[in-house]
């Protein structure tokens, strides 16, 4: 990635560390840092590697009243049309996105665990020094369901601002 | 409510005749492919606007309107999606803001509830606690991906 405008905040949707890091050698998506529940941070990927984490972008100027929403549900075409503006136009996205994820369950009736207060203290700290050392906005740190069409319950409880 | 009865297929005929004179048997002691041998299928809702669709997400519910699937590609569905893990479910498979639902019964007569979001994803639940996440790559519209 040859510029970095944001970070992404997942849950890995797996029990334990391992179970992502089994999907990750599986050839699965995966994204640059996990952590763990007691509060561990694991380095999956260089920080510049792209990786597949984000999915198809949804449209960043419906969110932000800019633009009218689309007539019919179409995640491919708006992906698309979002992948052809510049950041920060649209979301960051596989291109220009830092992702972290947090390990965490999910069960299809409740949707995803919260996040433990372990991993929400050490995202923090991970954020922050992101922030400093990449000179990233503190306004580019994102929710995954906000940027793209998942689970709602992702990363809903996950807190990065002191 | 309406029901369609369809015919279960060889194999959910030949697990129907040895469990014909049980009651459903434990999920620990059933086959897996014993859960993809659907018999019928009823539709409780149609073009209805799942329930994480959130206002100013484009979740209008005039979005789902084309929404509506037929009872033989419920089916087809229900017996032949792929199953998956809920890693993949969760967090690699979009959520469309549309689904429709309804309930099953299996070849064996254990019974249970189908959820199909608009996606390809579905979630199907039974009354023995088993529940399966499925995606069907080959669904095309009124699907949108």
């Amino acid at each position: 990635m040859p510029a970095i405008h944001g970070i992404i905040v997942h849950q890995t949707g797996g029990p334990t560390a391992d179970s992502a890091f089994n999907s990750y050698k599986a050839g699965n998506s995966g994204a640059h840092l996990l952590i763990d529940l007691d509060g561990t941070i694991y380095q999956t990927a260089r920080l510049n590697q792209k990786t597949w984490h984000v999915g198809k972008l949804r449209a960043r100027c419906v969110a932000e009243l800019k633009c009218s929403a689309p007539k019919k549900w179409d995640p491919s075409g708006t992906n698309k049309t979002e992948m052809a503006k510049a950041w920060p136009d649209r979301y960051p996205s596989n291109e220009d996105a830092i992702g972290i994820e947090l390990v965490a369950r999910f069960d299809a009736k409740a949707g995803y665990d919260s996040a433990t207060n372990e991993q929400n203290a050490a995202l923090s700290w991970l954020v922050s020094e992101l922030q400093a050392s990449l000179g990233l906005n503190a306004m580019e740190v994102f929710r995954h369901p906000d940027v793209s069409y998942k689970q709602s319950t992702e990363a809903a409880s996950a807190k990065w601002r002191p | 409510m309406t029901r369609w009865r369809f015919p279960a297929g060889v194999l959910g005929m030949a697990v129907a005749l040895v469990m014909s004179s049980a009651q459903a048997l434990p999920a620990a002691v059933m086959a897996p492919s014993v859960y993809r041998s659907v018999s019928t299928i009823s539709i409780a809702a149609q073009s209805e606007l799942e329930a994480q669709a959130e206002a100013g997400k484009a979740s209008d519910s005039r979005i789902c309107a084309a929404f509506k699937l037929p009872p033989s590609l419920i089916l087809r569905v229900l017996r032949q999606a792929t199953e998956v893990d809920s890693r993949t479910y969760a967090h690699d498979l979009d959520v469309a803001p549309c689904q429709s639902r309804g309930a099953l019964q299996l070849a064996n007569g254990l019974q249970g509830s189908w959820i199909i979001n608009m996606s390809g994803s579905a979630r199907v639940e039974f009354e023995d606690g088993r529940i399966l996440l499925l995606h069907c790559r080959f669904c095309g519209k009124p699907f949108a991906r």
